[in-house]
């Protein structure tokens, strides 16, 4: 972990005086997010505002969790996340493999019209995905949803696992066919367990944003049993305000098992994007 | 193939709905999916019930309460929907409901991709702007063609301007709200006015006493006056500054359906609002930023002490400042002029693909007339202060058991005058708006900023 | 009108085969000296490996992206029921469009203002948080953590801090005799829609630095350290130089993303006061979904998307010319 040349105590102190400063800038808004979930619903929008709520109460945290369909919610975003994040790896990493390994006709070409399928706006797509979503009878399901996410995230995805796979020593998969190992088998038993902290970063990303998707979500789910977390949470911007305590509750609700999901995955989350450094 | 997957998803749904009563019961739930396969297979357009898909604002919240039969999920201002549907159900046990919900800022977007991929829900309730888009395009039924004698009890003004759309009556009115001058009681008193302000002169002199920098920060933060401007709300201020201008004599549309802001009465306001910002220093700053709905939190906390507010939020505000905190008066007005008012109607509507189909057609048409009713008025005064949108319902005693309600029915019934039928509404109000915001905050000339906003506007017509 | 599903067939979007010197570099891992080796000895594999990647990317992007293209050379409107082909008109319209430009302007300042202080902001932080500092996982989890928020959210909790007179931060300030309105004047406006980017997407460019400078090689330093350099030469002549391609990559990526991005303008300001902040985005979005003028706002769509393409262009080829 060695890295760049020792520095004097001052610089440390700034180091640190740095990160404590964007910390606390990060933190804020969940901080009073956090303290606002805390107050009942006259105490919320109360001037002047108290950093204490007083009483604390958890009736918000309660409510959102025994009185709306938020945990159904959470529960589909994290199947159509997880779906898009497994169709992310399953074929990204192929095409990383295939990407990095081989010389073929028409690579390059592939290569960049898979990047110029990221620089297509979401928001133009969605009455044509929606048209197509119906037509294969898609529409209103979260593997339709997780569908469309991946493809949202696997370009970006294929050249995060290229770059990741142009790491691992070419020569290790010359050892394996010497072995007599197939090209796939080669793939299955030395390519990707070396490419795992990939893998992991490419699902991430995925699972992570998708969580967080929002208009794709609100248009191709209208039955309420299949709507996603952050769709849910319209329902606390009501036309007569906003529900601020049940807001704030729900939101730190929904991004609690993500924040577990990246905190327990952040080392290789790191590791896993070489993002075409030089070993 | 597009047939075959409506009738699955239908099945799926049915075998949820029948499904609901044993949640719990993990062997009742194999049954239910017995149930929903043999639905699959069943024939499905023969005599049977008939079904109905909704497509609701997901912030009424009342669409689970409904399928899961349970009015304490649903927040008591939408009960009168709630039981609305439930005496329909009772008496209508050949047509079944369901349920989907959109986001208000995508609903209309959401039954747009739908009517497009020719998939859309049957009934849509929507606010009376997103009527004529929809109507336009062809996705929503004539109602006219329905055999229907109680379309003269309406009131006409609603009927015509809010729910009528190239003079073909597309959406079924519900209850109205209304704009007026909501003020902070107790901040008036300690300023002295005892009456809330009924002119213009008026507003800007109690205004002028209620500006107040409470906390040293040499920029007031209680303000005199408020008004949504901003074009983080559109289009609502198009709504909010409509009455003023009705109330001069002007109009905001003309007999074509093109939208005005380039007139006389246009100017006086657009000066006065710009007067009040800049010369008497009372208008909030907030009112050309804020979004929709900030107003309850605004006066919650005293930032505005007078302010335009639909009566809608008055369940809300009243929570926050007590039943006698806040007062709700017609609009101020020049000396010699009628107070005027903006009336919001949300009504629903029928998909054209569903009146094409003649039981459905039957089914949908019998859901509308209640939802229309007078029954589902007097529920909704009793909920949210619903103003009446008939002329029947008005004397009902209803409007006479609490003086506040009664008080709105009237004042509604008199002052009520809906968003008109402007062609390319949307665009209209945007570009009016950035008129208003160019005038008050960076002091663009009055006439040339908004002659040159209408030949925006007009250029985007041909 | 639309155009019907036929169009998955279609070949890949439009300027993909003019990108002709191909593949960025930085893609690749390019030991000076020794080319990297690839296997070519099977001709099938190759392409059955890609297939299932690149065939369903395809599949949901080129008919969508089609369609976008055809509805922009009509008028679609839902204003209106007849829709006609109307040529280059929408395009030529847009030339002329005073808002559109302000939007395109609107955009550039975004997108400088956001890109820089993310980039720089996420190379200090990565350069912080690669030495074995306290707290190190609490720091990069904090950091990050805002990433992993809805927008929606997002826009709606910054509004509610800096809403004037009560909101909690000018009620800090109040202490300090200031009372400030985040989103009366543009400028203002223009600036809180940038602290509010930076807050979100900060962490996510410090992970993407942070992950190529655990790339770099720690014997470099090592030698650099043996030669006397300090820290700011070892950045300036180590760092920076190894750091290019994952810059790039962490560029393109950011960069793209804030072209077409929407809801954070949408939430934030909504373009207000007086469409002075619109951004491309966001006029897309009006004229596609609030004014329904589909044909138009399908040719601001394809205007950005040309726009993304030139940018992505101009940074590999700026990266080429700088290793000259």
């Amino acid at each position: 972990m060695a890295a760049a040349p020792a520095r004097s105590r001052r610089s440390r102190a700034v180091v640190h005086l740095l990160l404590a400063v964007f910390a606390a800038y990060s933190l804020f808004p969940l901080l009073w997010t956090l303290v606002t979930s805390l107050k009942r619903p006259t105490d919320a929008v109360a001037y002047p505002p108290r950093w204490i709520p007083d009483p604390v109460t958890l009736q918000n945290y309660v409510d959102v969790l025994t009185r709306t369909a938020l945990p159904w919610q959470i529960l589909n975003t994290m199947i159509a996340a997880s779906l898009a994040a497994l169709v992310v790896v399953a074929t990204s990493s192929l095409a990383g493999y295939g990407f990095s390994r081989f010389d073929f006709r028409g690579k390059d070409v592939l290569l960049i019209s898979l990047l110029g399928c990221v620089m297509v706006s979401g928001a133009t797509k969605v009455v044509p995905l929606y048209l197509m979503l119906h037509k294969a009878g898609l529409l209103n399901s979260l593997s339709g949803l997780g569908l469309v996410y991946s493809v949202e995230f696997l370009p970006i995805s294929v050249w995060l696992m290229k770059s990741y796979v142009d790491t691992i020593p070419v020569e290790l998969d010359e050892a394996a066919s010497v072995d007599g190992c197939s090209r796939l088998r080669t793939f299955f038993r030395i390519v990707l367990p070396l490419s795992l902290p990939g893998v992991i970063a490419v699902a991430l990303i995925t699972f992570v944003r998708s969580a967080q998707e929002f208009i794709y979500a609100a248009t191709f789910l209208t039955e309420t049993g299949v709507k996603t977390s952050p769709v849910g949470l319209y329902m606390f911007f009501t036309e007569l305000g906003v529900e601020w305590g049940h807001l704030t509750a729900a939101s730190l609700v929904i991004v609690l098992p993500i924040v577990l999901v990246f905190l327990i995955l952040q080392k290789w989350f790191v590791s896993g994007l070489t993002m075409g450094a030089v070993r | 193939m597009g047939a075959e997957t409506r009738d699955r998803s239908a099945s799926r749904k049915r075998g949820r709905l029948a499904g609901q009563p044993s949640r719990r019961d993990v062997l009742k739930g194999a049954a239910t999916l017995g149930l929903a396969l043999g639905a699959r297979t069943a024939p499905a357009q023969s005599g049977g019930p008939v079904t109905l898909n909704l497509l609701l604002w997901e912030h009424w919240k009342v669409a689970e309460g409904l399928q899961k039969d349970d009015p304490t999920n649903v927040p008591k201002r939408r009960l009168w929907f709630y039981e609305t549907i439930k005496r329909f159900e009772a008496e209508h046990k050949d047509i079944k409901l369901q349920y989907q919900t959109a986001n208000w800022n995508v609903a209309t977007q959401t039954f747009i991709a739908a009517s497009q991929a020719g998939n859309p829900p049957d009934i849509v309730g929507a606010q009376s702007q997103d009527n004529q888009p929809l109507a336009n395009a062809g996705f929503v039924a004539d109602l006219g063609q329905f055999k229907y004698g109680e379309w003269d009890d309406f009131n006409q003004a609603v009927l015509r301007e809010a729910c009528s759309v190239g003079g073909k009556i597309v959406a079924m009115p519900v209850y109205l709200t209304s704009t007026g001058l909501g003020y902070n009681k107790a901040l008036l008193k300690q300023a002295g006015i005892t009456e809330p302000p009924k002119t213009w002169d008026d507003l800007i002199r109690a205004g002028k006493a209620l500006t107040k920098d409470t906390r040293g920060t040499g920029r007031p933060n209680q303000w005199g006056f408020g008004i949504e401007l901003s074009a983080a709300s559109t289009p609502n201020p198009v709504s909010f500054t409509m009455p003023m201008i009705r109330s001069l004599g002007g109009a905001i549309v003309d007999k074509d359906g093109k939208g005005l802001m380039d007139t006389p009465e246009h100017r006086k306001i657009a000066k006065l609002l710009a007067d009040m910002y800049h010369e008497h220093k009372i208008l909030a700053p907030e009112s050309l930023t804020m979004k929709a709905n900030d107003e309850v939190d605004l006066f919650g906390a005293k930032s505005w002490a007078t302010g335009i507010v639909i009566h809608a939020l008055l369940p809300p505000i009243l929570e926050k400042m007590g039943a006698d905190g806040f007062g709700f008066a017609p609009y101020p007005t020049y000396p010699g002029n009628e107070p005027r008012s903006y009336s919001e109607v949300y009504g629903f509507l029928m998909s054209s693909k569903a009146a094409k189909d003649p039981r459905k057609a039957a089914a949908a048409w019998e859901l509308l007339k209640e939802i229309g009713s007078t029954k589902t008025l007097l529920l909704a005064a009793k909920y949210q202060f619903g103003a009446p949108s008939r002329k029947s319902a008005l004397a009902d005693p209803v409007y006479k058991s609490d003086p506040l309600l009664g008080y709105l029915a009237n004042y509604t019934f008199k002052t009520a005058t809906p968003f008109p039928f402007i062609r390319e509404v949307s665009f209209y109000s945007e570009t009016f708006i950035e008129a208003l915001n160019l005038i008050v905050l960076q002091r663009q000339p009055v006439d040339e900023t908004l002659k040159r906003q209408q030949t925006r506007y007009e250029a985007r017509l041909r | 009108m639309p155009p019907s599903l036929q169009g998955l067939d279609a070949s890949p979007p439009p300027g993909a085969a003019t990108l002709a010197p191909p593949s960025p570099s930085a893609g690749r891992r390019a030991a000076p000296g020794a080319a990297r080796r690839t296997l070519t000895s099977d001709r099938v594999l190759p392409y059955l490996l890609v297939a299932p990647a690149v065939l369903l990317v395809f599949a949901l992007t080129v008919y969508p992206t089609v369609y976008v293209l055809v509805t922009s050379f009509t008028d679609w409107n839902l204003m209106r029921t007849v829709t006609r082909p109307v040529g280059f008109r929408n395009y030529v319209d847009l030339a002329g469009d005073e808002l559109a430009i302000r939007a395109l302007v609107n955009t550039a300042l975004f997108l400088v203002g956001s890109l820089a202080l993310i980039l720089v902001l996420g190379l200090a932080l990565a350069l912080a948080l690669n030495e074995p500092v306290r707290f190190r996982t609490f720091f990069r989890s904090t950091v990050v953590l805002p990433w992993a928020l809805t927008a929606v959210v997002v826009g709606v909790m910054w509004r509610w801090i800096l809403i004037p007179d009560i909101g909690i931060v000018n009620y800090m300030l109040a202490g300090l005799g200031i009372n400030i309105s985040f989103f009366l004047s543009p400028a203002a406006a223009m600036a809180t829609m940038i602290l509010v980017e930076v807050w979100r997407s900060t962490g996510y460019g410090m992970i993407l630095v942070l992950a190529g400078l655990q790339g770099i090689e720690p014997s470099l330093y090592e030698a650099a350290r043996i030669d006397g350099a300090g820290f700011w030469r070892a950045l300036r002549h180590i760092t920076l130089p190894l750091l290019v391609p994952t810059l790039l990559v962490a560029t393109i990526l950011l960069s793209i993303r804030s072209v077409n991005l929407i809801d954070i303008p949408l939430v934030v300001t909504g373009g207000g006061p007086a469409r002075m902040t619109e951004t491309l985005g966001l006029y897309m979005w009006k004229e596609s979904f609030s004014f329904y003028h589909i044909g138009y706002g399908s040719a601001v769509a394809i205007v950005m998307f040309a726009i993304n393409l030139v940018l992505t262009v101009l940074y590999i080829r700026s990266l080429s010319w700088s290793r000259r």
